[in-house]
């Protein structure tokens, strides 16, 4: 059996095995997904509306520029075999008027990842009256043997071009990047996201914070290991961007192991 | 586990990180899922999910917690508060659990940081009503100054009925997808899934807006904190006796909200004990009129809130508005600026503010600073102040440290500061310590200080007593020997005397290199005993020979000279 062989099948088992894990829901097609009805106003003046509506969705996040504007981002439901699904942007105005179209953040053509924890950030910009909006996400391969491999994916548009390149994770083994969170600072220049890596890039009984720099490509900054001595996995971070970029993560406290 | 706060710059460079949450007990606490939020002024708000493991609660739910800090560049990174507090407030919900409450925190979010909004924030997450399936996503407004704009509240308009598997359920996404944020109008936009009615059923998002000032619809609060009011209901009565006696015996102050505590601390000294039972009952009585209640300044806010909500200040910490201070007789106001008198500066002590001082001419202010002068540094007596001297050039500052140049040292006496000396090579100063090499010691007079001849090696230092070794023969008592008259000491020469001078001229009963006991290079240690006797002996030696009448340069070789006589090293 060749390794081209191997790779495949081992690939087909992975994609049946995500297949039996994922909820049995109707899968979804390109396109699908378009402004929702307009929400409804209530007495105490509370604005309440659905973002997803027909179509499915989960995992939402919002950011918000000066004048009020919105953009949430969310993940879908599996769109094929392979238990892939995309990550969908939508704009909304103040009065949460939604504006066409929705933005694909992943390649709505090929379809080969899961695209999970949506992370949204807009930037204040007043005075330019078209802020920054900044995307970043989780993203696996499928198929793919490299099912430990994820990678933060992300980029910065602006509200009112709002476009998007598509992407999707790499068919390469990569590190294990559980969450990331998008921050755009004031300049609107660029986005900043933070995760844990385990694994082969981080120490081997340890764990770390990575400050990364979205501007021209990810670029990593600020790793941090030595003030969080873990034996496992660290549990969650966030971090966000205005003029600074500030991260807050659990880790264990030295000299005593994670529940 | 402990949430860190990490703070990186705008390149992503670490900047500095804090353990946010402090230990309350021996027992490890358990966080996690930690969110921040920050602006542009450096309000900083974390906001995390724990256990309770301060012994507060007798079976611990999962409880929402934060704490306030405010970063200033280029790394300082203050707590607001002494330690976390309790965000959640509803007894009958609790976060969801440990692993999925997912909090999220967002400060008030607009471009004009004139806006003195700035600060508040609100906190969400995901919670449950205890003992049934119900759940729900809810939220908590607070103030710039943490003080929270009313209770929990459920963040989602519609209803949603949960049921046992799950159905039906509303919940906010991790912590870290920025789930809620905060809009420059004091306007709030959520984002949310529900999972559908049945597993069939697939999850859908939604968004709520909150409109501006939302906070202050809210009911069934406790706002604004009334003191003695433990029921909330607007009323100090006796249906407040039996809350304030079951708080009194069953929580401890570091176990109270912002808010509880500030209704409960009727003595204002930030705990609640039994100091705070005669002024509850003085209120419960409300005779004589119960000073929380008053409201001098008559604007239908009582004075007590007045101060706490810092729409009255109080200097003084008499519990009555500076205003009503400054207008009645409970203080002097002589100047009329609505401040009592003894808040103002009066540097000189004469119980006159100092402004009055200065416009009375009962104190001269020669540099129109607002400051007597008589209260200002004057190092050369003159009767003005330096500052005054230096800017109208009456004295010279040559080295520009704001202090007339006469007060500087001058070592040389020159008339010139010696750092001016230096720094204008009208000294050299061979050791860069920024004194004249003319004041330094000099034991062999060849024009260059001691220091340099040894750091230069230009003169050797055997015994390493920071003595040229040429010096240590011409000390006026316990001088080093020179047998073969070499010019080195004889106690630095193989099968010579180990240590100095065999003329002790001093008056010391115990004469140089004639001790038996000190001779003892390898000897046995002091013990104790011995050690403070011989520093006794050690002290009264220095006494006696007024070392400190010595030459600069004699003083602590003979000093190190006498203390290896005694075995002291």
């Amino acid at each position: 059996m060749s390794s081209r062989q191997r790779t495949t099948r081992l690939g087909s088992l992975c994609a049946f095995t995500i297949s039996l894990l994922l909820p049995a829901t109707a899968q979804v097609s390109h396109g699908q997904y378009t402004c929702p009805d307009d929400p409804t106003t209530y007495p105490n003046g509370a604005i309440e509306g659905p973002v997803t509506d027909p179509a499915d969705g989960h995992e939402s996040a919002v950011g918000i520029d000066g004048g009020g504007r919105f953009v949430i981002g969310f993940s879908t439901p599996p769109v094929n075999e392979n238990g892939a699904n995309e990550a969908v942007g939508l704009r909304f105005l103040a009065d949460g008027t939604c504006v066409d179209d929705p933005v694909y953040l992943s390649d709505d053509a090929t379809t080969h990842g899961i695209h999970e924890h949506v992370s949204v950030d807009m930037n204040r910009a007043v005075e330019a009256q078209n802020s920054s909006v900044g995307f970043g996400w989780i993203g696996t391969r499928v198929p793919s043997i490299w099912l430990s491999s994820r990678f933060v994916l992300g980029f910065v548009t602006d509200f009112e071009s709002f476009t998007s390149p598509h992407l999707e994770p790499p068919a390469s083994q990569g590190p294990f990047e559980a969450e990331v969170t998008m921050g755009i600072d004031d300049s609107g220049a660029g986005g900043a996201g933070m995760e844990p890596r385990l694994g082969r890039t981080a120490p081997s009984a340890g764990g770390a914070v990575l400050a990364r720099r979205l501007s021209a490509g990810w670029t990593n900054t600020g790793l941090r290991r030595s003030r969080l001595p873990l034996s496992g996995p660290l549990g969650t971070m966030h971090c966000t961007a205005r003029r600074r970029l500030l991260c807050s993560c659990v880790g264990a406290a030295a000299g005593h192991q994670p529940h | 586990m402990d949430i860190q706060l990490h703070v990186f710059d705008e390149n992503g460079g670490y900047v500095t990180d804090v353990r946010v949450n402090e230990p309350v007990s021996e027992e490890p606490t358990d966080q996690r899922s930690p969110a921040v939020d920050f602006d542009e002024l450096g309000n900083i708000v974390v906001c995390w999910v724990g256990y309770r493991a301060d012994g507060c609660e007798a079976f611990p739910l999962a409880r929402i917690y934060a704490r306030r800090y405010s970063f200033a560049l280029p790394d300082a990174l203050t707590p607001l508060e002494d330690r976390q507090f309790v965000v959640d407030s509803n007894t009958n919900w609790s976060a969801v659990n440990f692993v999925d409450a997912n909090p999220t925190v967002s400060l008030f979010k607009t471009a004009d940081e004139e806006d003195p909004r700035f600060g508040r924030f609100i906190v969400a997450w995901n919670a449950r009503r205890i003992g049934q399936p119900l759940r729900e996503i809810h939220a908590r407004y607070f103030e710039a100054d943490g003080r929270p704009r009313g209770t929990e509240f459920r963040v989602h308009q519609q209803e949603f009925e949960t049921d046992e598997n799950g159905n039906n359920l509303p919940y906010l996404a991790e912590s870290g997808q920025h789930t809620v944020v905060y809009g420059p109008d004091d306007q709030v936009v959520a984002t949310w899934t529900v999972t559908g009615e049945t597993s069939s059923d697939p999850p859908r998002v939604f968004f709520t807006i909150l409109p501006t000032n939302y906070a202050d619809t809210l009911t069934g609060d406790c706002l604004p904190c009334i003191k003695g009011d433990f029921n909330c209901d607007t009323l100090i009565d006796g249906d407040d006796i039996q809350p304030f006696i079951t708080a009194l015996y069953a929580a401890d102050s570091d176990c109270l909200s912002i808010g509880d505590l500030c209704r409960f601390d009727i003595n204002y000294d930030a705990v609640l004990d039994t100091d705070d039972v005669p002024g509850f009952v003085l209120l419960l009585l409300g005779a004589p009129a119960p000073l929380i209640m008053l409201d001098c300044n008559t604007n239908g806010t009582p004075d007590a809130n007045d101060i706490f909500e810092h729409t009255s200040l109080d200097c003084n910490s008499n519990f009555i508005p500076d205003e009503c201070d400054a207008a009645g007789a409970t203080s002097a106001d002589v100047n009329t600026n609505n401040v009592p008198d003894e808040c103002e500066p009066d540097c000189n002590g004469n119980a006159t503010p100092d402004e009055l001082d200065i416009t009375a001419a009962t104190s001269r202010d020669v540099n129109t600073n607002g400051k007597p002068d008589e209260c200002e540094p004057d190092c050369n007596t003159n009767n003005a102040p330096d500052s005054y001297d230096v800017t109208t050039a009456a004295s010279e500052d040559c080295n520009s440290n704001g202090v007339p140049d006469e007060c500087d040292r001058d070592c040389n006496s020159n008339g010139t500061p010696d750092y001016c000396d230096v720094r204008d090579l009208y000294s050299s100063d061979c050791n860069t310590n920024l004194r004249p090499d003319e004041c330094e010691d000099d034991c062999n007079t060849n024009g260059t200080p001691d220091a340099c001849d040894l750091a230069a090696q230009s003169s050797p230092d055997c015994n390493t007593n920071r003595l040229p070794d040429e010096c240590d023969l011409i000390l006026p008592f316990m001088p080093s020997e020179d047998a073969d008259s070499n010019g080195t000491p004889d106690e630095c020469e193989e099968g010579e005397s180990a240590q100095g001078g065999g003329e002790s001229g001093g008056s010391g009963e115990s004469q140089g290199g004639e001790s038996e006991e000190s001779d003892a290079g390898g000897s046995a240690p002091l013990t104790d005993e011995q050690r403070r006797e011989a520093l006794s002996e050690l002290l009264t030696w220095i006494r006696d020979n007024d070392l400190r009448s010595l030459p600069h340069w004699q003083q602590y070789p003979l000093f190190d000279k006498k203390a290896r006589e005694l075995g002291l090293w």
